[in-house]
Formats: C-alpha cells, structure tokens, sequence
C-alpha cells in the first residue's frame, strides 16, 4: 500500500479522528464524509449505503464501516488498514484510562471534566445524524423515514438499539 | 480480544461486500436507502435524548449547539471543533460547580 494512496490517507486520518471521538461512531461521521466527498472517493448515495449496511450488520460497526470504506479505496489491505486505525487509538486510551480510573477516578476534577463533555458529545451525535440524514435523504420519502425515526426514538420509552452507538466504540476492545 | 472483534469483522466485511457490490439492484438501492434514512434519524434521536437531562441548562444547550454548529455549518475538523469547545467547557462546568448555589 503506497504511504500516498487513498487508503493510507483515510487511515491516517481515522488515526487522529478515532482518537478523539467523543459520543463514538457519529461524531467521526461528518469529517469522514467530507473527506471521502472532497478526494472523489465515494459518491453520496456509495457513502449512505456503506452507513446502512454496518448499521444492520452485527458486530463492530464503526469498525466495519470504515473497512467498507478503506475496502472500496485499496482492497483487503485497505480494509485492515481501516480497521487497526479506528479502533488502535480507542483501545490504547481504554486502557491507559481504565488503569488510571482508579488513582483518579474519584477526584473532583474528574466529574467536571465528564460533565463538561457530556454537551459536547451531544451536539457531536447529532451532527453525525444530520450529516447521514443530508447524504441518505434524496427524495421526501427519505426524509420522511428519518423524520420518524427521529419522533420514535424521542417518543418512546424503549432504549433503540442504534443507543448503543453514542458510547464510545472502545467497548469492541474488551 | 482477537476471536471476538476478528471473527465479527470477517463475516460482517465478507457479507457486507457482497451486498455492496450489488447495491446497483433497484430492490437493493430502495432497502439501503431505506436504512441509511432510518439510521440517520435513529442517530439524531439518540443525540437528543442525551440532551434530555440537560434541557433546564442553557449552558449545555449552548456547548450542544457550538460543537454541532462546528461540525455541520462551519465543517471544521473534529480535532479543532474539540480543542477549541473542550476547555471551554470545562472552564464553564467548572465556574458554575464553584459558584455557591
């Protein structure tokens, strides 16, 4: 895999985003959506579907979306490239925080740091809803469907399934 | 740690491949399209919801809107949208916990 193909740079870039998604799968959404939109990589309608099949799929589907990605960009090598750089940089910070919970889990400091960024992560949720939404939704019917889903998941009282996506996607590490 | 994040992985891009490679069928483009809309307002639910415990708080409503507005209207990069609201944040988070109520 040459260190300039679109399948090394997807993967350095998931290096940096996984790292840093708060709230998980969706907060990467939108800079990888750009990314793929702006090199030509993947047409809207590629990405969306890409998206619905991880999202039906069982398993780790952050993992599994960016392989489909990396797939499309360079083959098998792509893929696995894909996937040791979405969830390398989460699973490291797993267990660096894990063994530091204890020493500092209790400290005041703390609590008002995942206070802080439980916003954060909202907005970072939704953005990644919206961006989907913007690439899934091209005709009324679509967006009728994500209009939906969205009063249901507000509605009712029953945890969605897709609730499990707003952790962080460290938890395929354990 | 490897048999189960590896195994999942393998059959989930095996026949997820499949299935993208056929995505061209017309029956194929109505499920997919279907799907990716409905994840999408799962999603946008689900982020939501999460507001539900801070809505009598407008200054989370606020970090909310700037880190969404970050994303989606000025289109920055996680990093900087991150860097940029997260000491923000806690600075706010933590003014207001040392105020006496």
């Amino acid at each position: 895999m040459n260190i300039s193909s679109p399948a090394a740079i997807l993967a350095a870039h998931l290096l940096v985003l996984s790292a840093m998604s708060f709230g998980g799968f969706p907060s990467v959404l939108p800079n990888v959506h750009e990314l793929a939109a702006a090199n030509g990589w993947l047409s809207d309608r590629e990405f969306a579907d890409i998206f619905a099949v991880s999202q039906v799929m069982p398993g780790p589907n952050m993992i599994l979306m960016m392989s489909f990605i990396g797939l499309k960009l360079g083959g098998i090598t792509g893929a696995i490239a894909s996937a040791l750089a979405t969830f390398g940089p989460p699973c490291a910070m797993y267990y660096l925080s894990y063994s530091l919970w204890d020493r500092f889990g209790e400290m005041p400091w703390q609590l008002i740091v995942r206070r802080a960024l439980a916003p954060l992560t909202v907005g970072l949720v939704v953005a990644g809803g919206c961006v989907m939404a913007h690439a899934s939704d091209v005709d009324w019917a679509g967006a009728a469907i994500t209009a939906g889903a969205v009063a249901l998941t507000l509605r009712t009282r029953l945890r969605p399934l897709t609730a499990r996506h707003a952790k962080t996607d460290t938890k395929a590490c354990r | 740690m490897a048999g189960f994040v590896l195994l999942p992985w393998m059959l989930g891009l095996s026949l997820g491949a499949v299935i993208l490679q056929r995505a061209q069928l017309p029956v194929l483009q109505n499920i997919l399209g279907g799907l990716s809309a409905a994840a999408a307002g799962l999603l946008i639910g689900t982020g939501l919801r999460l507001l539900i415990p801070h809505r009598t708080h407008p200054t989370a409503i606020l970090l909310a809107a700037l880190a969404f507005a970050g994303m989606v209207l000025t289109r920055l990069p996680l990093p900087v949208v991150l860097v940029g609201l997260a000491p923000l944040s806690i600075a706010v988070t933590f003014l207001e916990s040392a105020r006496p109520r």
